[in-house]
């Protein structure tokens, strides 16, 4: 059966990715040739495909890991948010509903407020497992499931956080790169943990760094995300954190902040 | 008797997947790095994002056209691979998949950008500066002449708008194949189409385009 010109066409693209078997190669070819038209589509569709290969393509953005860190903690720290977001919109909706639930709520309260339990940040805080150090190596975040206190006679509701899984100093002959990427937060944990003087602190992950409790005094500190980036080069370049934390609090220009202690304010 | 040639079957196929996990794991290059961040090393999960980010923010960007789009796109992309690399089970690979899931979070995109009238705007973005545009700039740059440096960016400009005037399934296999360089067998396990169908969609697509450039490259 002889082929028409459009029949040809169909295997202009196999015959310009080299996918076209022998046989039907050679005939494409020799109808080539002599057809000065399909010659023409040949040449259009070839300079089709090179303006697609051709085409710029933008690199991500330079911050894209720290961004995408950032998410992925927050994803991990805020979940039960999102939860009480989809409730609260739903109650916003039915503004009757809503009212019922607060007034029911403020009955509730009057009642049950006077067999409470103390609740102050104190007893709250103290139900709550300090974050310990985290490290590279070990299993990374851990869902927690912690119970808020409750009232009594009310049921206790689960609140997920997270913790971090162990303490320390990273081991010996671990490799440049993993500690040459994280994350703010995950750096200063990291470099808290190598010190000795820290063991007894309970550390508490925060945006850019960690808050420090130890016995007497409560210690902000962060990282600026320019100075994070200089460190991570630092890190990837010697391959080893340093040594001590008041070193890195040089080398990578760490911010420290005293936060008031309300267990032992100061005169 | 029937059952039992079931179960052989079953026993056959599932033999077969067996062998083509280690088959994907003997010559996927990422197999390690997963391994790593599934033992709970974070930092080896960094290193694939930092593998593989260009390639889908890069990819995103063409597919949705807006700079700004790319990044969230991309950032949910490797949110998802974040939370579902423990349920990889490595009988394709890394990449295969990672594009898989790339091209379904930017064809979601679309449906949604679509309801909302964003493609009928003219609101294409060029990227600013990038490595390839850097080449060609230096190529044009070289060649002495100031008009083919425009008339190049001019036309890429142009193919851009086109390609987001194709149909979306042809939008996804003519990036897949002339600007990600992959092969039609890679490409028909990414969409999870036959090989034929994936060979007949690029012929169809490139000469949809063709003939949208026509008219006014062409002349």
């Amino acid at each position: 059966m002889k082929r028409h010109c459009q029949d040809y066409q169909e295997y202009f693209s196999l015959y310009l990715d080299e996918e076209l078997e022998p046989g039907m190669k050679q005939e494409l070819e020799a109808h080539l040739e002599r057809c000065p038209s399909c010659q023409q589509e040949l040449k259009l569709l070839k300079a089709t495909v090179k303006a697609v290969q051709t085409l710029p393509t933008p690199q991500a953005p330079q911050d894209f890991l720290i961004k995408l860190r950032r998410r992925i903690e927050e994803q991990a720290e805020y979940q039960p948010v999102s939860f009480w977001n989809r409730i609260t919109t739903k109650l916003v909706a039915h503004p009757s509903l809503l009212a019922g639930i607060m007034l029911g709520l403020f009955v509730g309260a009057f009642i049950l407020g006077r067999f409470s339990p103390n609740l102050n940040f104190k007893t709250v805080s103290n139900e709550l497992e300090p974050a310990l150090a985290w490290k590279a190596t070990a299993s990374g975040y851990n869902w927690q499931e912690i119970s808020a206190l409750a009232p009594r006679g009310m049921e206790s509701s689960p609140v997920k956080a997270v913790s971090y899984s162990a303490l320390g100093t990273p081991e010996k002959g671990v490799k440049r790169e993993e500690f040459s990427l994280q994350t703010p937060t995950q750096l200063i944990i990291t470099l808290l943990g190598q010190n000795p003087d820290l063991k007894e602190a309970e550390i508490y992950p925060i945006r850019q760094g960690a808050v420090v409790i130890t016995r007497d005094r409560v210690l902000r500190i962060t990282i600026s995300d320019a100075n994070f980036l200089k460190a991570l080069k630092i890190t990837a370049q010697t391959g080893t954190l340093p040594s001590s934390f008041s070193e890195a609090k040089k080398i990578f220009s760490l911010q420290v902040e005293e936060l008031p202690n309300p267990l032992n304010p100061l005169p | 008797m029937k059952e039992n040639n079931f179960e052989e079957l079953f026993g056959k196929m599932a033999v077969r997947k067996k062998e083509a996990r280690k088959k994907a794991e003997s010559s996927d290059p990422d197999q390690k790095l997963i391994q790593r961040f599934l033992s709970g090393e974070e930092g080896a999960f960094n290193q694939l994002v930092l593998n593989y980010q260009n390639r889908v923010y890069g990819l995103c960007y063409q597919l949705l056209g807006s700079l700004d789009e790319a990044e969230e796109v991309a950032q949910e992309v490797f949110l998802t691979v974040y939370r579902s690399l423990k349920d990889f089970r490595g009988e394709s690979r890394f990449s295969t998949w990672l594009y898989r899931v790339t091209v379904n979070h930017c064809k979601n995109r679309m449906k949604y950008l679509g309801r909302r009238g964003y493609y009928q705007s003219d609101s294409l973005e060029e990227p600013v500066e990038t490595e390839k545009g850097e080449i060609s700039r230096q190529l044009a740059d070289e060649a002495q002449d100031p008009l083919e440096h425009l008339e190049q960016k001019e036309i890429q400009i142009l193919v851009r708008k086109k390609i987001m005037d194709l149909a979306e399934d042809h939008r996804v296999v003519i990036l897949l194949r002339d600007l990600e360089g992959l092969s039609y067998q890679e490409i028909a396990r990414i969409l999870e189409l036959k090989e034929g169908t994936v060979k007949s969609r690029i012929h169809r697509a490139r000469a949809e385009l063709k003939s949208l450039l026509e008219k006014e490259l062409f002349k």
